[in-house]
């Protein structure tokens, strides 16, 4: 149990242990796959000498961006879920169970139907809509579960359940009224995949969720307080408003820039938060830049599963998360019933 | 520093039902108030609005002579703490954790917590009789235990003022007696002003130095124990025949309630 309070080496020998355990995910995620690398062939291509052309075109033009874009999404979507949970006071919130990222899919679907991401503001034009949807989205979600100036956990769910097949319905329909061959595109979005970004758009959504990230962990005592409590929050010296919005506001940014480019993975947001609390404990300094870490390393597992599992064919890795993270959501409903059903 | 906490002319109500109305009330420095009256009286808003949680329609709220809702946040949890009724935390934050919360409006700008907050929370702890159960997770602790902890986190904030909300609702005899024991000894040693909502008028009148008789929004009587504690204020407030003993050990008013015979009069 922990009888101490957070001291600098518990929690950097904590980061350190998992940074070497996201750098182990990554490794095997360059070592596996259809085509078998040795290690001495990816030495070899590492330092450039020697090596078969096609070996290093896999290493860097494949599989590194690939592992890199899973690895920013499992962060994103954990540091997005740990912070929803505090902030809506729900251990059960996870932007996709919330439908927050559904909201975000809808958002980067419009911005390419309506043709804005073809306007001036390029390539950003996606996650900016992106943004705008899932923020949107969790305004909507507070305002309606709000009753009575008690946020009630069950309602939000419900809410969120709601809104969630709603978007998707959405999204179909409106891929499918554009141009039905699209339906595979939408297919996309409704099944989060994995694939191969450039360094640029990667370095883009690096930026996004790591500043999303930063301003989360800048109030992560703030989210300590929220969860003993608004009233007592309040009382503590927090301000409940304020954190609440730009958490709210960071944790959706963060999610609209995965959401934009990998669709949607269920369920990541919710699992690594809780593997991390139960590993870490609940306080917010460390178990931000934990469950960002877990869930990197995760998800790089996950995706390399979902390429090799039935190798030659590929599970998209949403699938896969949701096949987990689904009995893992009844597990976690039977342990905090009485948290959720409370107010 | 001006201690006193006081209320000028306040005026508050809900949609429904007016409840102060020009009420002006001062908890002077080092004082230990007890505030009684029947259910719906507005004690609870009453401290609602002494902590900055609902704002005055009209009238101020003062904190040591500033105006309550121009104290920054952290300034103001330096400055008067509250302890619930009740509380549930989210997660399993262990008890030292929930006591360090109270560091929050101590911390500096890394927001992380030094050993001397450590020692301290640890400290608070030891004056509720916690110390032992640092390590444990607060939601596995008994109320009785979860109270003294919300007790040590408020001691934590090292507040001027102290503010409780019937912190002994759901406590066993002992741990009723232990909580208004460890209030009356922070009150003597530490100067720390107190204002408790409290339902057990023995109680109240045995360990508060004041007593503050709320009825329907109205301050019905304020005054030492004996001078609130009467049978004729009493039967006005909760509408209840009672006698007024003395308690034969501290010679304070022992109230004996007995059914109402009469009609009328009850509210």
């Amino acid at each position: 149990m922990r009888s101490r309070r957070l001291t600098p080496k518990r929690f950097f020998a904590t980061l350190l242990l998992l940074l070497a355990c996201l750098a182990a995910s990554l490794l095997l995620a360059l070592a596996v796959g259809s085509a078998r690398l040795s290690p001495s062939a990816m030495l070899a291509a590492v330092f450039g000498q020697g090596e078969p052309e096609e070996t290093s075109t896999i290493l860097w033009q494949v599989r590194l961006p690939r592992a890199l874009l899973a690895a920013l999404a499992g962060a994103a979507l954990s540091c997005a879920g740990t912070a929803f949970q505090a902030v809506l006071r729900n251990p059960l919130a996870d932007p996709y169970i919330l439908g927050i990222s559904g909201g975000a899919a809808l958002g980067a679907i419009s911005s390419s139907l309506s043709g804005v991401d073809r306007g001036g503001m390029g390539w950003l034009a996606r996650p900016l809509c992106a943004f705008a949807g899932a923020g949107l989205t969790v305004l909507a979600i507070l305002a309606l579960s709000r009753w009575r100036g008690v946020v009630a956990s069950t309602s939000m769910l419900l809410i969120g359940w709601v809104f969630n097949s709603f978007f998707l319905a959405m999204i179909l329909f409106l891929e499918t009224a554009v141009d039905f061959a699209k339906v595979r595109g939408a297919i996309f979005w409704l099944v989060g995949t994995l694939a191969p970004e450039s360094y640029a758009v990667l370095a883009g959504i690096g930026v996004a969720v790591a500043s999303g990230a930063g301003v989360l962990w800048l109030f992560a005592r703030e989210l300590d307080l929220i969860c003993a409590g608004e009233e007592t929050a309040r009382h503590l010296g927090c301000d409940v408003q304020r954190t609440r919005l730009v958490g709210i506001l960071a944790a959706s940014l963060i999610t609209a820039a995965v959401v934009s480019f990998c669709g949607l993975i269920g369920f990541v947001g919710l699992i690594v938060p809780h593997s991390a609390r139960y590993l870490f404990g609940p306080d917010h300094r460390l178990l931000l830049p934990a469950s960002a870490l877990l869930g990197a390393a995760g998800l790089v597992v996950a995706d390399t599963l979902s390429r090799t599992l039935l190798a030659p064919t590929e599970i998209p890795v949403g699938v896969l998360t949701v096949l987990i993270g689904g009995p893992a959501f009844v597990l976690l409903y039977r342990r905090h019933r009485a948290e959720v059903s409370l107010e | 520093m001006n201690e006193s906490l006081s209320m000028e002319l306040v005026r508050f109500g809900y949609p429904s039902r007016p409840l102060f109305c020009d009420l002006s009330l001062v908890l002077p420095g080092g004082e230990f108030v007890g505030v009684l009256g029947p259910n719906g009286a507005g004690k609870t808003t009453l401290l609602k609005l002494l902590s900055g949680t609902e704002r005055p329609q009209s009238g101020a709220v003062l904190a040591g002579g500033r105006a309550l809702r121009d104290l920054p946040a952290r300034e103001r949890a330096r400055l008067l703490a509250v302890v619930p009724q009740e509380s549930h935390v989210l997660f399993p934050f262990s008890v030292l954790e929930v006591v360090l919360m109270g560091r929050f409006p101590h911390l500096g700008i890394l927001g992380m917590e030094r050993s001397g907050d450590e020692r301290r929370a640890l400290e608070c702890l030891a004056e509720v009789g916690m110390d032992q159960a640092a390590g444990r997770a607060l939601n596995t602790l008994s109320s009785g235990e979860r109270q003294r902890v919300l007790i040590a986190r408020a001691l934590a904030q090292e507040p001027r003022i102290l503010l409780l909300d019937e912190p002994t609702t759901f406590l066993d005899l002992k741990h009723q007696l232990r909580i208004y024991e460890i209030l009356s000894k922070l009150n003597r040693e530490r100067r720390l002003s107190i204002l408790t909502i409290s339902h057990d008028l023995n109680l109240a009148a045995r360990y508060c130095r004041q007593l503050w008789l709320l009825q329907d929004g109205r301050l019905l009587a304020r005054g030492a124990p004996e001078e609130v504690l009467t049978p004729e204020l009493i039967r006005l407030a909760y509408g209840a025949d009672v006698e007024v003993a003395r308690d034969p050990r501290f010679g304070t008013p022992f109230i004996i309630p007995y059914p109402f015979q009469e009609a009328g009069g009850a509210s």
